[in-house]
């Protein structure tokens, strides 16, 4: 895979990033957007956050080992996991199931632990690919609770069923590189990583613009009323 | 598990792509699946909407039936009663009148006699009695002969085919709609004929009735109407369908379907034409 080509890819889902930070912010003053999707822009701007300046230090800096930048990324891993969960909580009853309240919490300590190891260790698969499990568990939750209930939403007009099918499928997508990124950095040379490192990032890509068609229909749904 | 080695490299994105496919795969699943099912749920949701209506409708039905028969019985046996009296006892006055008190006494009398005619043909229109004994057909002759006793209107009633015999309370919710629909005739339509017709036609009865009144904008009759929208319900109770048309300067046509798939035909049954 060609450099430019991984750059170009790179800044594309960046400018994604970027375009959901952008319309979330349309959501901010709309008091009349769903409940559960009252400060969701926060997500969007933390991810853009995170998005460009690992854009920036991929681009110029290509040889670098990133640790400050892994840091950074292990910590807003926290608030990626904690944030995607308590929303999929809120739009489902997922806190009074107690085996997910009990793989929430129980979640967050051992996520604390892989993540002071992962960032001891310089590596970044355990944390990342556990959080995504337990995030991919809680979509599952999500469409068992769906097909469950009575269904009265119009699901394509729900901006929650949009959210959770982005993390549902980011979370499934990015799993298995995510888990094997460890591996592939010390086995394969840096120019054929290109091609796990671009799955993940195209996973999140994704995420995010499903993330804007569910700001979108917040935003005329609010117009209608 | 990677040697740099291209081929393994292709087949883990191909594995990519089946994992994209899966997941997919799985989300369009979970929407179908909720689509079915919201299908179903919308469905039983009109279902039981319907049958609510029904019974409530059923419940009004009954209702209106009971107090027609009570205001009936009332003008029959009490009113009634009483101005028959009135009128015997104006007949009993002694002959020792002046003629301009003979005068004010007959015309007394009359307009007392008016009156009980009146009372006595609203109490027989109101009652359910000229249904359950004597039928349908019989209800409609007595409702037709008293548009023509008026004088204002031209009315026919004519009956085709091998005629059925529904139940009864069918029959006496087909009559009420008639009733209704001649009863706007007179109030709305500025019509000279009314033209009933009630055609038995295999399994089916088909009625209809027409006027050659003004007619009126199908507009309105989408947004009129509470008793037209009542009569419609009324037909589909009884399983029935009713349908309108009308235009403005062309009177207006009512026709009532009625199946009888849990009716017989009557072992007497009998062709009928006028």
């Amino acid at each position: 895979m060609s450099r430019n080509f991984y750059y170009t890819i790179q800044i594309a889902i960046c400018l994604i990033f970027i375009f959901s930070f952008i319309f979330s912010l349309r959501t901010v003053r709309e008091d009349l957007i769903p409940s559960y999707m009252k400060g969701f822009y926060w997500y969007s701007f933390v991810a853009a956050l995170i998005g460009v300046s690992a854009t920036v230090s991929i681009i110029f800096s290509p040889n670098s080992s990133h640790s400050i930048f892994r840091t950074i990324n292990m910590i807003s891993l926290i608030f990626h996991f904690v944030f995607l969960s308590l929303f999929i909580f809120r739009v489902t009853t997922g806190f009074k199931i107690i085996a997910l309240k009990v793989s929430f919490y129980g979640g967050l300590v051992i996520l604390l632990m892989g993540i002071s190891w992962n960032i001891f260790n310089n590596t970044f698969s355990f944390s990342f690919g556990f959080a995504n499990f337990l995030l991919f568990i809680y979509c599952i939750y999500y469409y068992y609770q769906l097909l469950s209930e009575s269904p009265r939403i119009i699901l394509f007009k729900e901006a929650s069923f949009w959210i959770i099918t982005g993390i549902f499928v980011c979370t499934g997508l990015s799993f298995a590189p995510i888990v094997f990124t460890d591996f592939l950095v010390v086995n394969l040379p840096k120019k054929e990583t290109r091609y796990f490192d671009l799955v993940i990032t195209i996973s999140y890509g994704i995420m995010h613009l499903l993330f804007i068609k569910a700001y979108i229909l917040c935003l005329t749904q609010t117009r209608r009323k | 598990m990677f040697n740099s080695n291209p081929q393994e490299i292709k087949a883990f994105i191909v594995t990519c792509y089946l994992i994209i496919l899966v997941l997919i795969v799985f989300v369009v699943t979970i929407v179908y699946l909720y689509t079915q099912k919201q299908h179903t749920y919308f469905k039983e949701i009109e279902k039981i909407k319907a049958f609510h209506e029904n019974t409530i409708l059923q419940s009004q039905l009954e209702i209106q039936e009971q107090t027609f028969q009570n205001i009936s019985r009332e003008i029959h046996d009490n009113i009634g009663q009483k101005l028959s009296l009135a009128k015997l006892s104006l007949n009993a006055v002694g002959i020792n009148r002046s003629d301009k008190d003979n005068e004010i006494m007959s015309d007394s009398v009359r307009i007392l006699t008016d009156a009980i005619s009146d009372l006595s043909d609203l109490s027989r229109s109101m009652s359910a009695e000229q249904i359950l004994h004597n039928g349908l057909v019989s209800a409609l002759e007595y409702e037709v002969a008293q548009l023509r006793k008026s004088g204002i209107f031209k009315a026919t009633l004519i009956t085709r085919g091998n005629m059925l015999y529904f139940d009864r309370q069918k029959e006496l919710v087909l009559f009420r709609i008639v009733q209704e629909a001649i009863n706007n005739i007179v109030k709305h339509a500025a019509a000279s004929e009314i033209f009933l017709e009630l055609d038995y036609a295999g399994e089916v009865l088909n009625m209809s009735i027409k006027d050659n009144g003004k007619g009126f904008f199908e507009d309105i009759r989408k947004h009129a109407g509470i008793g037209l929208l009542n009569m419609k319900k009324r037909a589909q109770i009884i399983g029935g369908e009713l349908v309108i048309s009308t235009s403005p300067g062309t009177g207006t046509t009512l026709m009532i379907k009625l199946p009888s798939q849990y009716e017989t035909n009557s072992p007497n049954q009998h062709h009928i034409s006028r």
